[in-house]
C-alpha cells in the first residue's frame, strides 16, 4: 500500500513534469503522456484509498490528511473526466501539480482519528463525505476554469498573444468547464450539507449547531448560489463570472480548513 | 553522378524576370522531353511557380549542363542569356539537395511554411514522370524531399501559426469561441480583405453568415460566393443582435458601432462574447467598444502585428527544419555514393567472396566427414555457387520485368552478363 502511495505521487509528479513540457513545446507527446500518467496515478491512488477504508471499515476521511489526499483523488478524476470530452492539456499541469502539493502536505498531517467509530457507521456519513469532498473537488476545479479564463482572457484583451495564449484552451471552453464545474459543485455541496444535518440528526440527535465550519459552509453554499443564480438569469459570464468562482474559492478554502482551524464539534479534525 | 539545380527565384530575381522565364503546365511535357535531348543532361525536372523558375538534373559536368541549360533557356523562352544569367543559381552534390528539400519544405518560400509549395513540386514531378524524364536518382531525390517536407511541417512550427490577416483572426476566433461551427458570422462591407478573411473564417466551419452591403449587389455577390445572407443596410442593427463575429470594412468616414450601441446589443445577448474584426481605415467600430465587458476588437494595425510576430516565430522555427535537412541530406547522400560504381564492385566482390567461402566450407566439411565421391562433392558446390549468386538477381529482375523500368533492367542485364544482342550476332 505504502508502494502504491509513492506510485501515486511519482506518477502525479512525472504528469507535472510532462504537462508543463507541453506549455514550453505543445506536442502531442506530452500532451498525451501527461494525462495517461495522471491516469495511472488516480488507479493507484484509488487502490490507497479502497485498501484504507477496507482497513478501517469506513471511508478514510476521519483526519484533515486523509480528506485533502481523498480531495487531491476527486480533484484529478474530475479533470480526467472532463479532458476526455475536451482535450485540456493547457492546464492539466495545475491539476496535477494541485494534487502532488494536497498529497505531499497531506504525508505531513497528524493521522491520528478524533470521531468514535459508531458515529463513522451511521449511512449517512459516507454520503456527507463523497457529496461534500466531490463537491469541493468540483467547485476547485471550477476556479481553475476560472482562473485560466481570467489570464487568457487579458491576453486577448491586452492583445498580447503570446506563448499563454497558444497554449491555453479558448476562452469558451475555460468558461463551460467553469460553468459545468460551478454547477455540479454546487449541487454536491446542497446534498453533501444536507446529509451532513441527516448524519449529525442520526450521531448527536441535532440536525445543526452552528458551529464554525457549518456557518462557513452555509456561507460559501449561499455566495455559489448567488454566483450561479447571476450567470444563469443576469448574463454574470466570462470575466465576471471567474473573479466571482475565485472569491468563492477563498471562501471554500476557508471553509474547508474552517473546522480545523476553530475547532470545536464534529468538524474539528477537518 | 550528381544533382544539379540551376534556377532562379524571389530572393535572386525581379518579378518581371520570373514571369518571362516560368513555364505553364501544359508545356512542362514538351520541354522537358527538349531537355533530355540534350547528351550530358540525363534526368530533368522544371519546378516553375511564381517565385522560382528552377532545373533539376542529375550530371557528371555542372559546367556543360550549366550550358546548356541556360542556352535552351534563352532559345525557348526567347531572351538573351546575359539577361538572365547574373540571377541565375548554379547548385551542385550536397547543395542542390539541401536545396531541393529546402523548396520541398516551404523554408525557401517568400512566406515559410505556406503551404501551397508542396503541391507544386507534386505536379512538376508528375509532369516530369509523365514523359520519363526522371530516373533512379531524382525519383528518389523528390520521394525522399516529400518525405522531409512532411517531417519539417509536422516536427517544427513553420506552418502553425497564421501569417495572413485572416489567419490571424480566424485564430482569434477559435481562442475566444472555441469551435467556429456554432458561430453567427456578419461581414460589414465588401472588400478584397474582407472577402480573404471571411474564406477563411467558412474554411474553419462557420456556418450562420450574413454580408451586408451599402450597396446590395455587392452583398449579394458574396453571399453567393460564401454561402451566406445578403441583407440590406438597414438591417445592419437587427443582423447586429444576432452576430457573434462582425467583419467590418466599409469606406465609412466615421465608425459605424459605437460603445453605447454595442453596449446596448451586449445587454440584450446577456454578455455573450462578440468578436470585431475592424478592417477598414478608417475604423469601422469605435475603440472604446474594445473597453465593454466580453467584446474583443482587433483593428487592422493589431492583427499586422501579430502576423510579423508569427512571421519572426516561423522564420525560429525554419531554423530547426534547417537541422533537419542537412541531416536528411546526409542519408541522401549516403544512398548516392552507394550508387558510384568502386563501391557496388566492392561490395559485388565481397558477397560473392562470401558464398564461395560458404560453399568451400560446406565441401570440405563434406569430405573431412568421409563423402564418397569428390567430384560429385564439386558438382554439387558448383550448382550452390551458381543457384546463390542468381537467386536474388533473377527474382528482382522478374519483379522488375512487370514494371516500367523493365527494359532498363533486361538491357543492363544482357550487357552485364554479356548476353548478346541482335547486332552482335
Amino acid at each position: 500500500m505504502i508502494e502504491s502511495l509513492q506510485l501515486t505521487f511519482f506518477s502525479y509528479l512525472l504528469a507535472t513534469a510532462l504537462l508543463l513540457g507541453y506549455f514550453v513545446r505543445p506536442e502531442r507527446f506530452f500532451a498525451r503522456g501527461g494525462v495517461i500518467v495522471l491516469f495511472v496515478g488516480a488507479l493507484a491512488h484509488l487502490v490507497v484509498l479502497v485498501a484504507a477504508s477496507q482497513k478501517l471499515g469506513h471511508l478514510p476521511v476521519t483526519n484533515l490528511s486523509e480528506s485533502l489526499s481523498l480531495l487531491s483523488w476527486v480533484v484529478v478524476v474530475v479533470y480526467l473526466v472532463s479532458s476526455s470530452r475536451q482535450s485540456l492539456p493547457g492546464i492539466g499541469a495545475s491539476v496535477s501539480l494541485m494534487a502532488s502539493l494536497l498529497l505531499l502536505i497531506s504525508f505531513y498531517l497528524p493521522k491520528s482519528a478524533t470521531l468514535e467509530p459508531q458515529e463513522l457507521r451511521i449511512f449517512w456519513f459516507p454520503l456527507h463525505i463523497l457529496f461534500s469532498i466531490g463537491g469541493d473537488a468540483f467547485l476547485l476545479v471550477a476556479s481553475l476554469g476560472g482562473l485560466f479564463y481570467l489570464l487568457q482572457e487579458r491576453q486577448v484583451k491586452w492583445k498580447h498573444l503570446g506563448l499563454l495564449f497558444k497554449r491555453l484552451p479558448s476562452l469558451e471552453v475555460l468558461d463551460e468547464l467553469s460553468y459545468a464545474g460551478l454547477a455540479v459543485g454546487f449541487v454536491l455541496l446542497t446534498l453533501g450539507i444536507l446529509s451532513g444535518a441527516l448524519w449529525a440528526e442520526h450521531a448527536w440527535g441535532k440536525f445543526w449547531s452552528w458551529e464554525a465550519k457549518q456557518t462557513l459552509s452555509f456561507v460559501t453554499w449561499f455566495a455559489y448560489g448567488v454566483v450561479l443564480q447571476g450567470r444563469l438569469f443576469w448574463g454574470w459570464r466570462g470575466r465576471r463570472s471567474s473573479l466571482l468562482s475565485l472569491l468563492g474559492l477563498a471562501a471554500l478554502i476557508f471553509s474547508f480548513l474552517g473546522g480545523f482551524l476553530f475547532s470545536s464539534g464534529s468538524h474539528n479534525f477537518f | 553522378m550528381n544533382v544539379v539545380v540551376i534556377g532562379l527565384n524571389h530572393k535572386t530575381a525581379p518579378l518581371h524576370l520570373r514571369e518571362r522565364l516560368s513555364y505553364r503546365v501544359e508545356e512542362l511535357g514538351d520541354s522537358l522531353k527538349e531537355l533530355r535531348a540534350i547528351p550530358s543532361v540525363c534526368e530533368a525536372l522544371i519546378l516553375s511557380t511564381c517565385n522560382r523558375v528552377e532545373f533539376y538534373s542529375v550530371t557528371d559536368s555542372m559546367e556543360e549542363v550549366s550550358l546548356r541549360v541556360e542556352e535552351y533557356l534563352s532559345r525557348s523562352r526567347k531572351i538573351s542569356q546575359g539577361d538572365f544569367s547574373p540571377y541565375l543559381y548554379r547548385l551542385l552534390g550536397r547543395e542542390a539537395v539541401c536545396h531541393t528539400f529546402r523548396v520541398a519544405s516551404s523554408l525557401d518560400s517568400m512566406v515559410v511554411g505556406e503551404p501551397q509549395i508542396l503541391g507544386q513540386v507534386k505536379e512538376a514531378y508528375h509532369a516530369a514522370t509523365s514523359v520519363h524524364a526522371t530516373g533512379v536518382i531524382l525519383n528518389r531525390l523528390i520521394h525522399h524531399a516529400f518525405s522531409v517536407a512532411k517531417r519539417v511541417r509536422t516536427e517544427t512550427g513553420v506552418a502553425k501559426e497564421g501569417v495572413s490577416i485572416g489567419s490571424v483572426a480566424a485564430d482569434l476566433a477559435e481562442k475566444i469561441f472555441g469551435g467556429m461551427k456554432d458561430c453567427s458570422v456578419l461581414v460589414v462591407g465588401a472588400g478584397e480583405m474582407c472577402k480573404a478573411a471571411v474564406r477563411q473564417f467558412k474554411n474553419r466551419g462557420v456556418s450562420q453568415l450574413n454580408i451586408v452591403n451599402r450597396t446590395l449587389d455587392r452583398a449579394v455577390e458574396l453571399a453567393e460566393r460564401f454561402q451566406g445572407t445578403p441583407l440590406p443596410w438597414n438591417q445592419l442593427e437587427k443582423a447586429l443582435h444576432e452576430a457573434d463575429i462582425v467583419i467590418t470594412s466599409t469606406g465609412a468616414f466615421e465608425p459605424i458601432f459605437s460603445a453605447p450601441l454595442i453596449h446596448r446589443v451586449m445587454k440584450e445577448r446577456r454578455w455573450r462574447p462578440m468578436f470585431f474584426i475592424d478592417i477598414a481605415v478608417p475604423r469601422n467600430v469605435a475603440p472604446e467598444v474594445h473597453q465593454l465587458e466580453n467584446v474583443y476588437l482587433y483593428n487592422i494595425d493589431d492583427l499586422e502585428g501579430v502576423v510579423r510576430e508569427n512571421r519572426k516565430e516561423r522564420m525560429k522555427e525554419a531554423e530547426l527544419g534547417e537541422q533537419m535537412i542537412l541531416e536528411e541530406a546526409d542519408r541522401f547522400e549516403a544512398w548516392l555514393q552507394g550508387l558510384e560504381a568502386v563501391p557496388t564492385i566492392i561490395s559485388l566482390n565481397e558477397k560473392l567472396e562470401r558464398i564461395r567461402e560458404q560453399e568451400l566450407q560446406k565441401c570440405a566439411a563434406a569430405l573431412q566427414n568421409g563423402a564418397k565421391d569428390p567430384m560429385a562433392e564439386a558438382e554439387r558446390m558448383s550448382h550452390a555457387i551458381v543457384n546463390k549468386i542468381l537467386h536474388e538477381p533473377l527474382d528482382e529482375l522478374k519483379r522488375a520485368s512487370r514494371g516500367p523500368e523493365r527494359y532498363l533492367y533486361i538491357e543492363a542485364v544482357r550487357k552485364l552478363f554479356g548476353l548478346g544482342t541482335e547486332e552482335k550476332k
